[in-house]
């Protein structure tokens, strides 16, 4: 029996039924949508908003033109500006209409938050590039060649490392570097990259710990013994077999937890005062908390930067995880 | 228990690889436990080698340890292994191990490797040993592993392993001349030769798919030397036929020679040319596969009784050897004087040969026909192995 047959259609029914199938279908496809996004990893697109917006942030920072803000802020002043309500300390007024409220300077804070990018996203990925770079090596060096003198080396030389607590290591290594430059003007910027340089190298035997128990669990591994049967060399087995297609989920993590741990470890330092951290004269997040509870910014004005570094912080280690287990579960 | 301290060894005539007097051992607690004791092997050139015995005897250690391929501590310390692959010399990949290794052989009374020297240029003889094994597998040797899915990289597809495999044979090959000899070795091992096959991960496939892509990565670097460890096992009966039979195509088409570890012993007998026989660490027959196939043959007890056995599994029926011996005598390697088997040994039990020989001398290896050894005290091993049996049959 033909179904359809039992269906009593008519042509005006046929014309509505047409829009109210569409407009089922409308629905549905939203509900389907909605049902996905249930499923979907929200670590995932909460970091790489994250993510884009930290680089959004340092590509606009680069075309911010300070001069042009500060004009405009001269107008307004001399034109009588206005003065926002809740947003006035003894040092500083307010302009209205700006996004975040302003410095004591004039200049606009969204526009500074924008611009503290430059702080630490460049120093940032060298420092996880030293760490990345160096800690893999030794780890996988000391995993790979086991029971030598290699190993017991790398792991006398890590634990050293690792003896110090990594923010020490940080002010200890800039504050020997001030000491010692006579010319403050041009150690503003060497002074970040001592400081993504020494964040690097503290960080080096966390991630080698971490590489040197994959490779040594790995190197046990039959496949591993296969691919040496098979006639390849020790640096392919290690860099390819064991390195880039089984310890990449543990880099990821720890990419994006140091690119996360350095926003931290500038902000506080930066925060402690210009002595640790960046000076004053440029602009940084932790600087921008700073001025908050030094009264130079009014109080409101420390949601901002705040809200930034959790945000980032947050953002960043829900990626790294997020990524790291999607390496993993993705091709077992 | 005896080793030179200098050996002098020379290669097998026409043989591939020659093993002789290879002892490895492995720390437990402060003692040595020798699991490989005085191996020996030949493996003719062109010809297939079938290595037999219950499981704990060694047999895959023994090998592994001639291709360089386990960890254990200490591992290889005395022998030597010669491979003649290739139009080179031959190469001794255990080339004055017992100079330099810290441990040498039981000698009379002993029962453990005993530490002879502090061993501290052991490291610097290990070096040169895996430079001596990189050399043997530039030369062209291959593995098929017994666990086929652990022995490929689970993170990485099929056809990259392949393709890894190709570029091993063939260092200056393109993606694509690769990708082709990839799909090549596909076809070869009658997995279907298509990109889709390349593109799967370890997981994705059969217990057959895994054991046809493993046979296909050891013969996709053209080794002129194979060893296939129990590649039948934890497949069922269709597969084991079908893995049987191409291995049988592989491994008698052109010149490959090379090594089967197995305990199936039907298809050894089906696969090789010859035979040797490991017990709980020690060879104890070694001679053409021919030697198998009649049951009246001359052999060790033991081979006899690995093949009654065969038999009785293959009939049905529960594994009841002729002679009436208990032999459950449990398994791995054991140490001790005298002749480890006269426990199970129907001649031993039937007092047809020395006893006190037995329990004092460890057996040498004996000629009983042309190329043909067993390690046994008795002179006429056959004919006292079937005075034994009907003795105990009738009794």
């Amino acid at each position: 029996m033909d179904p359809n047959k039992l269906i009593h259609r008519d042509p005006g029914e046929e014309a509505d039924g047409v829009a109210s199938r569409l407009a089922k279908g409308a629905v549905r496809d939203i509900v389907e949508t909605i049902l996905r996004w249930r499923h979907a990893d929200i670590r995932l697109i909460f970091g790489s908003i994250v993510v884009v917006l930290l680089v959004g942030a340092r590509i606009a920072a680069a075309f911010i033109d300070v001069d042009q803000l500060q004009t405009y802020l001269e107008v307004e002043r001399t034109s009588g500006f206005s003065v926002g309500a809740g947003f006035q300390t003894t040092n500083c007024r307010a302009v209205d209409g700006l996004l975040l409220g302003n410095d004591r300077n004039g200049y606009a804070l969204s526009a500074t938050l924008l611009e503290a990018t430059q702080a630490f996203f460049f120093p940032a990925l060298m420092s996880c590039a030293i760490a990345l770079f160096f800690g893999t090596l030794l780890g996988a060096v000391a995993g790979y060649f086991r029971g030598g003198m290699l190993e017991s080396g790398t792991k006398l030389l890590l634990t050293v490392i690792a003896a110090y607590p990594r923010l020490i290591l940080v002010i200890v290594a800039v504050g020997f570097f001030v000491a010692y430059l006579h010319d403050p003007g041009r150690a503003v910027g060497m002074r970040l990259l001592l400081m993504a340089a020494m964040l690097g190298i503290a960080y080096v035997p966390v991630l080698a710990l971490a590489i040197y128990q994959k490779v040594g669990a790995f190197q046990r591994e039959q496949f591993v013994e296969a691919a040496r049967a098979h006639g390849l060399s020790d640096t392919r087995i290690l860099g390819y077999h064991i390195l880039w297609a089984n310890c990449m989920p543990v880099l990821a993590r720890h990419f994006f937890y140091l690119f996360g741990y350095f926003i931290l470890v500038e902000t506080s330092l930066s925060y402690l005062g210009p002595e640790y951290g960046v000076p004053g004269s440029i602009p940084s997040w932790g600087n921008l908390l700073a001025g908050c509870s030094k009264g130079e910014l009014m109080s409101a004005a420390v949601i901002g930067p705040s809200v930034a570094i959790v945000t980032s912080i947050l953002g960043l280690t829900f990626l790294g995880d997020a990524i790291g287990e999607r390496f993993e579960r993705g091709r077992t | 228990m005896s080793t030179d301290a200098t050996p002098a060894y020379a290669p097998a005539e026409g043989a591939i690889l020659t093993a002789r007097d290879v002892w490895v051992g492995v720390q437990v607690g402060k003692i040595i436990k020798p699991i490989v004791q005085g191996g020996r092997i030949t493996v003719p050139r062109g010809g297939i080698l079938g290595l037999v015995g219950e499981s704990g005897s060694g047999k895959t250690q023994f090998v592994r340890h001639l291709m360089g391929l386990s960890s254990l501590e200490p591992g290889v310390f005395g022998g030597s292994a010669i491979y003649s692959i290739g139009d080179g010399p031959p190469v001794d990949v255990l080339e004055n191990v017992t100079q330099f290794a810290p441990y040498r052989p039981p000698q009379g009374e002993e029962l453990f490797p005993q530490r002879e020297r502090i061993g501290w240029a052991w490291p610097l003889w290990r070096r040169r040993h895996r430079k001596r094994l990189a050399l043997l597998r530039s030369l062209g040797v291959g593995f098929i592993f017994q666990n086929p899915v652990g022995a490929l990289n689970p993170f990485l597809r099929v056809g990259t392993q392949l393709m890894e495999a190709v570029r091993v044979a063939h260092p200056k090959a393109t993606r694509q001349e690769a990708e082709e000899g990839a799909i090549h070795w596909l076809a070869q091992v009658h997995l279907k030769p298509d990109k889709h096959t390349l593109s799967l991960y370890p997981h994705e496939l059969s217990g057959g798919m895994a054991q046809r892509v493993m046979i296909a990565l050891a013969l996709a670097g053209e080794p002129k030397f194979i060893v296939a460890d129990e590649p039948t096992t934890g497949l069922d009966s269709h597969i084991r036929l079908e893995i049987v039979g191409l291995l049988n195509r592989i491994m008698g088409q052109g010149n490959l020679s090379g090594i089967v570890i197995s305990h199936d012993l039907p298809m050894v007998a089906r696969l090789c040319d010859r035979l040797t026989v490991m017990y709980r660490g020690r060879v104890v027959e070694e001679g053409p596969i021919a030697a198998l196939g009649d049951p009246e043959s001359d052999s060790h007890p033991y081979t006899r009784e690995l093949k009654e056995r065969a038999e009785a599994l293959a009939k049905g029926r529960h594994a009841r050897t002729k002679g009436g011996v208990e032999k459950t005598g449990g398994t791995g390697v054991v140490v001790g004087t005298g002749c480890i088997y006269r426990s199970r040994c129907a001649i031993y039990e039937a007092g047809l040969v020395d006893k006190e020989r037995c329990e004092r001398d460890q057996p040498p290896m004996q000629d009983i026909a042309e190329d043909h050894r067993v390690a046994c005290h008795a002179e006429d091993v056959a004919g006292a192995l079937n005075a034994a049996q009907a003795g105990g049959d009738h009794g």
